[in-house]
C-alpha cells in the first residue's frame, strides 16, 4: 500500500532567518516524494505564498496557505486557510499586529485571534480549551512532531493523552538535510552571534527536512491516524491564491453611474479642457487606455489618485513638498502616453 | 535482665546519654544523613544508587555547602547531575584512574582539610576485590576524620566494605522500571522505582528519566 | 627617632621592613623614621639590634644608628663601624671625634675651616654661634648645628615600592628542593613581612629562578582569597616545584607577591560551610600530585548539544548557567570512560543484543533512536544515534552508535 501524507507545517526562506529554503524548492521537493499538497506557514505573514502558489502550479500540486502567528502568551500557532474569508481574517490579523509594532516584532492576543478565527485551523502543540473555543471543535488539531528527541517524544506523549484530534507534522525548516548547515549559519545571523558561541541555539541534528511519505508512516507507525488526518486537513483547505477576487475600494460616485462611466466624464472634461482642440489621435489614444482600465477593473484606482492629486492642488504645502505631483491622468494628462500602472 | 534495659540502667547512671547526630536532609523523604558518621550506600548495578547519591548532593549543594566527590573510576556524569539539580559550582570532583587506593587517600586528605558539608567516594564501579582492599582500619580513620564535624561522609559500593564503621546502611534494589509509548516506535525510558532499605526502615523512591 | 643605614646590601628593602618613610640619602646610605618601632622592640638599642638581626639574615653588611634627627644618625652611621645609639642631649659630644669634612662645606668654608685647624666636629661645636654667623654666614651656622647634631629636618621619603620582591643569588648551585625549601623560606617571610607593616596581603606569588644551563624556571601561585600564611604558601611552592621541577641546577632565585588589601573577615553566624580557601588550595595541591593536575576541579557544562561536554575550573569559579527546576530525584548515569567498544546485533534496525567488556545481554526492552549531530564547521563533528536499554543482565544502559561504531555510554543506576 502506497503510504499518502501531506506536509502541513512548512517554513521557506520568507521566514526570516528561520527556514533555509525557498519555496520552490520546497514545492519541487513535494512533487518528487510524490505527496499531492504542502502547505506553507512562514512566520506572522504570508510572505512566500505568492511563489510558493506559483512553483506548485508549475510541480502540479496544490499550495495550502497559512501563517504561523505569534501569540502574546509566548506560544505560536500554524493557522491554515480553509476559506477565502479565513485568508481575508488571516491578513487582517497580520496587518493588526504588524501595525502597533516594530519593524519584526509583533504579537497577536488571544482576543485577537478570536476576532479573526473563521474560516482558520489552527495546529498546537499546547492543547488547550480556549482554541476549541476560539476555533471551533472541528477546527483545532494537536501537532505531534518526532524528530528523534527525548524532551520532545515527552511532549508528544502528553498531546496524546490530551484526547484533542492528532496531526503529523515534519516542522519542516529546509527541503533537503544538507540545508540544515545554512539554517545553522541563519540561527548565528538572528541571534547575532557565531558558530562556536551559538551554543544549544543552533540545531539539535537534521530532522527537519521534507521527508517521504515513507519515512512518515514508519516514524508515526503507532498513530496512523495523526497520518490521515493530514490527507483530511488538505482536502478541507479549499482556499488557494487563485481565488483571491481582489478588488481596489470602491470609489463612491454618484446615484445613477458606475465607476467607469464616472471616469469617462471626467477625463473627458479634463481632456477637452487639454486638448484644444480635441484632435482624433488624442481621442483615440484616451479612449485606448480607458478600455484597457475597464478591462483591468482599475476606475477606482484612478479615481482616487484623481482625488488626490485636486486635494493636493489645494494645500499649498503639498504642493512645495511634493517633487512631482502624483500622476493625474484626468487634470494633467502628459502628451506621451501614459504608463498604465 | 534484657540487653535493653541494662542499656537505659548504664544510661541513667552515667547521666546524659550521647546526643544523636544532626541529620542532613537528601531530597528525599524517608531518607536522612547523618552528620559526622559513615553512611554507605550499597547495590548492584542499576539499582538506583547513583540517583540516590545525586539527589543528596543536589540536596547539600542546594544549601550552599561545598561538596566533594572523589570519583575511583571517573564515572560522574556532570550533564544528569547538573540536570538533577546539583550546583556545579560548589562540587568538587576529585577523578582517579580506576585506582581505589588514590581515592582513599584523596578522602583522607579532604577530610583532614575539613569545612566540606559532604565528602562522598563513588567506589560503584570498583570491582568488589578492590575495594575491600580497603581496610577496616582506612574506614575508622575517615569516620573519625568527620567525627564532631558537620561533614557528612558517604560511600558508594557494590558491597559494604565499611561494617562497623557505617552509622547507616542503605541497601539500594531497583523495584520497578518505567516505560512509556508503543513499543518499537516510541517508547520512552521513564525511570525506575527503587527501594532503599536499612536497618529500621525502608523508604521507596522513583528516580525520573523525563 | 631616626635611623641610619649606611653599607651596602639591599639596604633600602631592609629599611622598608621597618618604617614606611624611608629616603635615599646616599646610594649607600638610607634613612628612616623609626618613631614607633620602640613600642614594637622597647629601648632603641634593642630597636637597633633588631634592625642588626635582620640585616645579618638578608646579608646586608651596614653600620647601623639610631639618633633623634636624621643627620646626627647619618654621621654617627657614617663615622661609627657597627651599631651606634646617639644619646639624646649629648649628640655634640657623641659625634665629636668625627671629621668636619663628611659634612662637605663648600671648598672656601673648608679652606676657611682648615686655616683657623678646624678640623673635628667637637671644634666647631665648641666655636660660639654669634661668631660663626658674622664670620661664616648662615653657612657656618647650619654647619655648626650639623656638627653639634642638632640639626632637624624632614626625610624626604622614597616612593613606596609597589612591588614586592627579592632575590637570592646562590654561592653554589642548589639541585635538591629541600635546600631550595630554607631559601624560599626566607624569602617569603621578608616579603610577607613587608606586606604586613603596609597592612597588606598577597594573592598571587611568582617566583623566577636562573638555571644553571642559563634558562629561567617561571612559576606563579594564584590563591583564592589574599593571605599572609608563608607556612601555607612554603608548602604550596614545594608541591608546584615537586610537580614542575626544573630541569637544571638554580643559581639564583627571585620571587615577587603582589600586593592587595587583605579580604576583610568574614563575619556572621549562618556562615554557609566551606572550606577555608588557603587550606583547600592546599589540599587541592596535595591531591594533584597524587591523580595528576587536570583531574581534580568544579565540572563546568559548555553550552552545545554536543553528549559529554563539560571542563574542570576551579572550586567556586565555575559558570552555573543551567538552571533546571528542582526535580525530586533524577534517574542519574555512571559514565564509562573511555565508553566500551561495542559488537550490537540488530534486528528491524533496532539493537537486540549487546556485547562489551563486562557486558552482555539480549536486549528485552529499548527507546530510542534519539539523534544528535553537530559542530559539522569543525574538523571534528559528531553524529550519533543513541539508545536506551534494558538488557538481560539487569542493568539499564545507554549505547550509542556512530560512524566509528557501537559504544557503551554508561548505564543507569
Amino acid at each position: 500500500m502506497t503510504e499518502r501524507y501531506v506536509e502541513l507545517h512548512a517554513h521557506s526562506a520568507f521566514s526570516f532567518l528561520e527556514g533555509a529554503s525557498v519555496p520552490e524548492d520546497l514545492a519541487g521537493a513535494c512533487a518528487e516524494f510524490g505527496m499531492p499538497a504542502m502547505a506553507l506557514v512562514d512566520r506572522n505573514g504570508v510572505y512566500g505564498a505568492p511563489r510558493f502558489h506559483m512553483a506548485a502550479k508549475k510541480a502540479g500540486i496544490r499550495a495550502h496557505i497559512g501563517s504561523e502567528i505569534t501569540c502574546t502568551n509566548g506560544r505560536t500557532y500554524p493557522l491554515l486557510v480553509e476559506t477565502r474569508e479565513g485568508y481575508q481574517n488571516l491578513c487582517r490579523l497580520v496587518t493588526r499586529m504588524k501595525l502597533r509594532a516594530k519593524k519584526g516584532e509583533g504579537a497577536a492576543t488571544l482576543d485577537e485571534l478570536a476576532e479573526f478565527a473563521r474560516g482558520l485551523i489552527c495546529l498546537t502543540r499546547h492543547p488547550e480549551a480556549r482554541l476549541l473555543d476560539i476555533f471551533g471543535k472541528h477546527n483545532v488539531y494537536a501537532e505531534l512532531q518526532r524528530h528523534h528527541h527525548r524532551q520532545q517524544e515527552a511532549r508528544n506523549q502528553a498531546i496524546v493523552e490530551s484526547g484533542m484530534p492528532l496531526v503529523a507534522t515534519n516542522g519542516v525548516a529546509y527541503a533537503t538535510a544538507e540545508r540544515r548547515e545554512l539554517l545553522d549559519v541563519f540561527t548565528c545571523v538572528r541571534q547575532k552571534v557565531t558558530l562556536e558561541t551559538a551554543g544549544r541555539q543552533l540545531e539539535r541534528n537534521s530532522e527537519r527536512y521534507v521527508k517521504t511519505p515513507a519515512q512518515m508512516a514508519r516514524l508515526f507507525a503507532d498513530l496512523p491516524e495523526a497520518i490521515a488526518h493530514t490527507l483530511e486537513i488538505s482536502s478541507r483547505l479549499q482556499f488557494t491564491l487563485a481565488d483571491l477576487g481582489y478588488q481596489f475600494p470602491r470609489y463612491p460616485v454618484p446615484e445613477g453611474e458606475t465607476q467607469i462611466s464616472f471616469l469617462r466624464k471626467r477625463v473627458d472634461e479634463g481632456a477637452r479642457r487639454r486638448y484644444q482642440p480635441y484632435h482624433e489621435r488624442a481621442r483615440h489614444q484616451i479612449e485606448r487606455e480607458l478600455a484597457l482600465i475597464e478591462k483591468l477593473k482599475l476606475p477606482g484606482y484612478f479615481l482616487i489618485v484623481w482625488t488626490l492629486c485636486a486635494s493636493a492642488r489645494r494645500t499649498p504645502s503639498w504642493r512645495r513638498d511634493a517633487a512631482r505631483p502624483p500622476i493625474a491622468p484626468c487634470a494633467t494628462r502628459s502628451k506621451s502616453p501614459p504608463s498604465t500602472p | 535482665m534484657s540487653v535493653a534495659a541494662l542499656k537505659k540502667q548504664f544510661e541513667s547512671m552515667l547521666g546524659a546519654s550521647r546526643p544523636s547526630p544532626e541529620l542532613a536532609p537528601s531530597g528525599i523523604s524517608g531518607i536522612e544523613l547523618p552528620r559526622g558518621c559513615l553512611t554507605e550506600i550499597i547495590g548492584p548495578a542499576s539499582s538506583g544508587r547513583t540517583s540516590l547519591l545525586v539527589s543528596i548532593l543536589a540536596a547539600a549543594t542546594a544549601r550552599e555547602e561545598v561538596c566533594a566527590l572523589v570519583d575511583a573510576e571517573d564515572s560522574f556524569d556532570p550533564v544528569s547531575a547538573a540536570a538533577a539539580g546539583v550546583r556545579l559550582p560548589r562540587l568538587l570532583w576529585v577523578r582517579c584512574s580506576h585506582n581505589a587506593e588514590h581515592a582513599l587517600k584523596a578522602a583522607d586528605l579532604l577530610i583532614q582539610g575539613g569545612g566540606f558539608g559532604l565528602v562522598a567516594m563513588d567506589l560503584g564501579d570498583t570491582p568488589p576485590h578492590a575495594a575491600r582492599r580497603i581496610s577496616l582500619t582506612s574506614w575508622f580513620r575517615l569516620r573519625r576524620g568527620v567525627e564532631h564535624t558537620p561533614t557528612v561522609l558517604v560511600t558508594v559500593a557494590r558491597q559494604s566494605n565499611a561494617r562497623t564503621c557505617a552509622s547507616l546502611v542503605l541497601e539500594c534494589a531497583r523495584e520497578r522500571v518505567t516505560w512509556s509509548g508503543a513499543r518499537g516506535t516510541s517508547q520512552l525510558l521513564r525511570g525506575i522505582g527503587v527501594r532503599a532499605r536499612s536497618k529500621t526502615c525502608s523508604p521507596v523512591f522513583t528516580a525520573t528519566a523525563i | 627617632m631616626f635611623a641610619c643605614l649606611h653599607g651596602n646590601g639591599n639596604l633600602t628593602a631592609l629599611g622598608f621592613e621597618f618604617s614606611p618613610v624611608v629616603e635615599q640619602t646616599a646610594p649607600d646610605t638610607v634613612t628612616l623614621d623609626a618613631s614607633g618601632l620602640d613600642r614594637l622592640w622597647g629601648f632603641p638599642q634593642d630597636v637597633a639590634a633588631a634592625m642588626a638581626r635582620r640585616a645579618s639574615q638578608i646579608r646586608v653588611k651596614a653600620n647601623i644608628a639610631l639618633a633623634a634627627n636624621p643627620d646626627a644618625a647619618i654621621c654617627a652611621a657614617r663615622g661609627f663601624a657597627g651599631v651606634s645609639i646617639v644619646p639624646q642631649g649629648d649628640e655634640a659630644k657623641f659625634l665629636g671625634p668625627l671629621p668636619l669634612a663628611w659634612l662637605a662645606p663648600s671648598p672656601e668654608l673648608q679652606e676657611t675651616l682648615e686655616r683657623w685647624g678646624i678640623r673635628r666636629f667637637r671644634d666647631l661645636a665648641a666655636l660660639p654661634p654669634l661668631g660663626i654667623a658674622e664670620r661664616l654666614g648662615p653657612e657656618g651656622l647650619r654647619l655648626r648645628e650639623l656638627a653639634r647634631g642638632e640639626a632637624e629636618r624632614k626625610l624626604v621619603p622614597l616612593e613606596a615600592p609597589l612591588e614586592f620582591e627579592d632575590q637570592i643569588e646562590l654561592e653554589y648551585p642548589v639541585e635538591l628542593l629541600e635546600p631550595l625549601a630554607f631559601l624560599l623560606a626566607r624569602l617569603l617571610n621578608g616579603l610577607a613581612a613587608r606586606l604586613a607593616t603596609r597592612a597588606l596581603a598577597t594573592d598571587e606569588l611568582r617566583l623566577r629562578l636562573k638555571l644553571e644551563n642559563r634558562t629561567i624556571h617561571e612559576r606563579t601561585l594564584r590563591l583564592p582569597v589574599p593571605s599572609l600564611d608563608t607556612k601555607a604558601f612554603l608548602k604550596l611552592w614545594q608541591l608546584d616545584l615537586a610537580a614542575h621541577p626544573p630541569e637544571s641546577p638554580i643559581v639564583h632565585v627571585w620571587m615577587g607577591m603582589n600586593p592587595v588589601k587583605p579580604r576583610a573577615a568574614q563575619g556572621g553566624l549562618f556562615v554557609p560551610l566551606a572550606p577555608e580557601p588557603v587550606k583547600l588550595e592546599l589540599t587541592l595541591a596535595r591531591i594533584q600530585a597524587i591523580v595528576g593536575e587536570t583531574r581534580v576541579g568544579s565540572p563546568e557544562l559548555i553550552d552545545t548539544h554536543r553528549p559529554e561536554e563539560f571542563q574542570l575550573v576551579k572550586v567556586g569559579q565555575a559558570k552555573w548557567g543551567r538552571r533546571s527546576p528542582f526535580v525530586v530525584c533524577q534517574l542519574a548515569l555512571r559514565a564509562f570512560r573511555p565508553p566500551r567498544a561495542a559488537r550490537v546485533a540488530l534486528a528491524s534496525n533496532q539493537p537486540s543484543f549487546v556485547a562489551a567488556e563486562n557486558i552482555r545481554g539480549k536486549v528485552l526492552e529499548l527507546a530510542g533512536p534519539w539523534r544528535t549531530s553537530g559542530d559539522w564547521w569543525t574538523t571534528n563533528p559528531w553524529a550519533r544515534d543513541e539508545w536506551d536499554i534494558a538488557l538481560s543482565d539487569g542493568a539499564l544502559y545507554r549505547i550509542y552508535c556512530e560512524p566509528r561504531g557501537w559504544f557503551v555510554e554508561g548505564s543507569y543506576d
